[in-house]
């Protein structure tokens, strides 16, 4: 297992929302904890709103136009992630969000929709490559936050998800 | 095939929907497959636009890659390569002809489109667990109906039938090179390479930004693919949607 794998696992309980992961192998044993549900849902707020993107691109959920959202609006995006029964997908990338894989083909998933990993729920076309974006987690859509064929930034987040 | 990973597996189908959705429901393929045909059913370009050949007549091919060494927003470099090992493989091939990357991913041959490249990529956890390079490249096609702009291809420029395999196995030996020196981590190196074969590259050109004609001369392309242009305000980056040319 490698740093990167490691991060990933510490990332992936983080969001989950469970509090202790252990693992082992005939190698290496491996726990990763979080302190209380308090102070984890705390945690993965920053995690999930970088500074910076709070004042440059923060979308907003509750009103989700194309428009940018004004700076003063980001506090109150962040706050349907506070759950920490929900985790949220970002955008690996700068580019143009699309929920459908062509202009007349239905989208990938729509509220409500069960997703299981590994399930492509959205493209990101960047410079002329299309990158479908995999879930990475099973659980239910709670919401998308961003419009169809609208511009995303790196990290910026895309859909909140309930894991199952 | 003169090549160390791509191409050793090879596919090759007379009839397909998309070489690039054979690729994409096919996860369990190594890195380097090639799937070839013939006649593609449901060729694709850009986001809903077609890709029309004729039967037999050209160069339809995908490669599947998987860079899972990538850094962070490196995404564009993967198209550079691409594009860059189609160029080169031509301009080594057939070198009476003017060849050149006009951004993002086009090949021209004298002024003329010859070869698309649409790519599509798999995410997982912020990273790309797969990428497919898709090239569609007009070989002995002479007809191309009431195209505009219109396209050229290899026999209508050089007046002889071009043998597919060897402009296939020229491209993968190119790409691979280009894709080798990503994994070693030369981003810059394949940055240089695409920048230098950029078609009107230090030439003024003239463009629609935001409904307004503009003019600028075309400098290089950045780390994320886009365009640097100098004009009389100074530098701008443009990405693809942002500017229709004006030719």
């Amino acid at each position: 297992m490698d740093i990167r794998e490691i991060q990933d696992l510490i990332k992936f309980v983080a969001k989950s929302g469970v509090c202790e992961v252990s693992l082992e192998t005939d190698e290496f044993k491996l726990t990763v904890k979080t302190e209380n549900p308090a102070s984890k849902a705390k945690e993965t707020i920053i995690y999930q709103v970088p500074a910076e993107q709070q004042v440059a691109h923060a979308p907003a959920p509750v009103a989700p136009v194309a428009a940018p959202a004004p700076v003063a609006a980001a506090p109150v995006a962040a706050k349907p992630e506070a759950n920490p029964n929900q985790t949220i997908i970002k955008s690996p990338m700068i580019g143009t969000f699309y929920r459908s894989a062509g202009p007349d083909k239905p989208p990938f998933i729509n509220v409500g929709d069960e997703v299981s990993a590994g399930k492509v729920i959205c493209i990101i076309e960047a410079m002329k490559l299309f990158n479908e974006i995999e879930s990475d987690v099973k659980g239910r859509i709670v919401k998308v936050l961003v419009d169809d064929a609208s511009p995303v930034e790196y990290d910026q987040p895309l859909f909140v998800v309930e894991p199952a | 095939m003169n090549t160390l990973f791509i191409g050793r597996n090879r596919i090759s189908l007379q009839v397909t929907d998309s070489t690039n959705n054979y690729a994409l429901k096919h996860p369990e393929l190594p890195e380097g497959s090639l799937i070839t045909a013939d006649f593609q059913t449901g060729g694709r370009g850009q986001r809903g636009k077609t890709w029309n050949s004729q039967a037999g007549k050209n160069l339809l091919f995908s490669i599947v890659l998987k860079p899972v060494f990538l850094e962070n927003q490196r995404q564009f470099s993967l198209n550079k390569a691409i594009a860059w090992g189609t160029w080169s493989a031509l301009n080594e091939l057939f070198p009476s002809i003017k060849w050149a990357i006009k951004w993002p991913n086009d090949i021209y041959a004298n002024n003329k489109k010859l070869a698309g490249i649409l790519s599509e990529a798999q995410w997982y956890s912020s990273h790309i667990v797969s990428f497919v390079a898709g090239v569609g490249l007009n070989l002995n096609q002479e007809d191309f109906g009431e195209l505009k702009p219109m396209p050229t291809s290899l026999k209508i420029l050089l007046q002889t039938e071009i043998d597919a395999e060897l402009v296939l196995s020229a491209i993968c030996s190119h790409i691979e090179s280009a894709y080798l020196m990503l994994k070693a981590r030369h981003y810059d190196k394949v940055d240089q390479l695409f920048n230098a074969s950029l078609w009107k590259k230090n030439e003024v050109i003239n463009f629609i930004h935001q409904a307004q004609q503009k003019s600028g001369k075309v400098l290089e392309t950045d780390r994320h693919g886009r365009l640097v242009v100098l004009e009389d305000t100074g530098l701008k980056y443009y990405q693809t949607g942002d500017i229709a040319w004006l030719i």
